[in-house]
């Protein structure tokens, strides 16, 4: 997918409903077919949508990283299009993370929160993509807001490898990152499948989002001067 | 509060039901999901418009 | 597919202000990142203590409000039913046990072995007084079947912080 240039809806329609399939066939097997889990019991199936959310707001955050150095370093505004399409996506994931995180807190944990380093820069990261989105909103100039933007999401970058390593460099509440050999092979399988479907879809509506944006931009700086006739600046 | 009365039987240490839990889960990611696709669309649709 | 929309034209020229911004960024960026990780900031980050570490601290754990982590000692679990009634246990990180007193029913993951963090304070009994109970699992999800024989050196190892703590 080359994110200067913008896809076509249909293309962003498609993935959608790719999305809606996977997510459905994923959270069909992980509340119905999926076994319990020996001491988490059913609570255990909050995992199919908590870890997806996890993943994909951690690598869409990446991929508009990616796209605020590009639009930086090459110009172009389909990065900028692009750029604040995956935040806005980033951002809603890493909110319902928060939320998914939090009911599956309750019953394990004991608590709805608590304030370990995990959780804390995982609130960061949310506050952080909220933050970039409201100074994109609250700046007119295109060339401002694609340039100051692009900064502000490089240095919050700094919070997704913080967010992903939190559990391994500081005790912690959270556990660690499971791997295929701490999770039995019947629970791999909706987690596989939510895991695509989540970014199916969020990728989906990020490239229709970036359509949005792109048009907005256009409208913003105005319609393009008609190319000059030839021998046209002679006459004038 | 005589410790005799205390039980030292150990708990299974297993999370019984909690199916509310999982349902609360799903919902609200169902329902996040849904909220911010109708929203996409409509903001896709409104400027497809625009351009017209 | 037909596509109407263009890309908003002009595009941004290259301008090299900004891919001096895109280098500051970055340089920004690494300069936080690496003071976070490999200066201070890092090592003083402490979201509990392991029970050395509150034995260490000895008079000064009293009266604080510090969080305590570690492993529900085995056999060391002894509670009245319901409401409000005692809950006693200890925590251990391998080397030291800290008494741990609390009130009401756990969370129902509690049991032997298990990580919790409690946050609470010390008393001058060596008693550790706790007002929150939080239960912190490995990251290991087996299905029932294969749980007959559980790991113990996994275990130990799924509840990675403990370690750190006892270091």
């Amino acid at each position: 997918m080359i994110l200067p240039r913008l896809a076509s809806p249909n293309l962003a329609f498609a993935l959608v409903a790719l999305g809606v399939l996977l997510l459905l066939a994923g959270s069909y097997y992980g509340l119905f077919v999926s076994p319990q889990e020996r001491y988490m019991g059913d609570v255990q199936r909050i995992m199919y949508v908590h870890v997806p959310s996890a993943w994909n707001a951690l690598l869409l955050f990446t991929l508009a990283m990616g796209c605020a150095l590009a639009y930086l370093w090459r110009g172009g505004w389909g990065w900028d299009a692009h750029h604040e399409a995956l935040l806005e996506a980033s951002a809603v994931l890493s909110f319902l993370l928060c939320v998914q995180g939090s009911i599956w807190a309750k019953p394990t944990w004991g608590v709805w929160w608590d304030w370990d380093p995990r959780l804390t820069t995982t609130a960061v990261m949310l506050l952080a993509l909220l933050g970039i989105l409201a100074l994109r909103s609250a700046v007119d100039d295109p060339e401002k807001r694609a340039t100051w933007s692009a900064v502000a999401t490089i240095i919050a970058f700094v919070d997704v490898p913080i967010v992903y390593f939190s559990v391994r460099w500081w005790n912690s509440l959270h556990q660690m990152q499971s791997s295929p050999e701490t999770v039995s092979a019947p629970f791999i399988v909706p987690l596989r499948l939510n895991a695509f479907g989540v970014l199916a879809l969020m990728g989906g509506l990020a490239l229709l989002r970036a359509r949005v944006a792109a048009r907005r931009t256009a409208k913003e700086l105005g319609p393009a001067l008609p190319p000059m006739p030839a021998g046209a600046a002679l006459e004038a | 509060m005589a410790p005799a009365l205390l039980l030292q039987v150990p708990p299974p240490g297993i999370v019984e039901g909690g199916w509310e839990y999982v349902v609360a889960a799903y919902a609200i990611t169902a329902a996040g999901f849904l909220i911010y696709a109708a929203s996409v669309f409509a903001r896709h649709r409104r400027s497809e418009e625009e351009e017209k | 597919m037909t596509d109407t929309l263009r890309l908003p034209t002009p595009a941004p020229r290259r301008s090299n202000a900004r891919r001096w911004l895109a280098v500051l960024a970055v340089v920004v960026a690494a300069a936080g990142f690496g003071l976070l990780t490999a200066g201070g900031i890092g090592e003083n980050l402490v979201y509990y203590w392991g029970p050395s570490d509150v034995k260490k601290a000895g008079d000064q754990a009293i009266g604080a409000t510090i969080r305590l982590g570690g492993q529900v000692a085995k056999g060391s679990i002894r509670q009245g039913g319901g409401e409000g009634s005692l809950l006693e246990f200890s925590v251990t990180d391998g080397k030291a046990v800290v008494p741990v007193r609390s009130t009401g029913v756990p969370p129902q993951m509690f049991r032997e072995d298990i990580g919790v963090v409690v946050e609470g304070t010390m008393t001058k009994e060596g008693v550790f007084e706790c007002r929150r109970l939080m239960v912190s699992h490995g990251n290991e999800y087996r299905a029932p079947v294969d749980a007959e024989a559980p790991d113990m050196e996994k275990l130990i190892k799924s509840t990675e912080g403990l370690q750190q703590a006892g270091d």
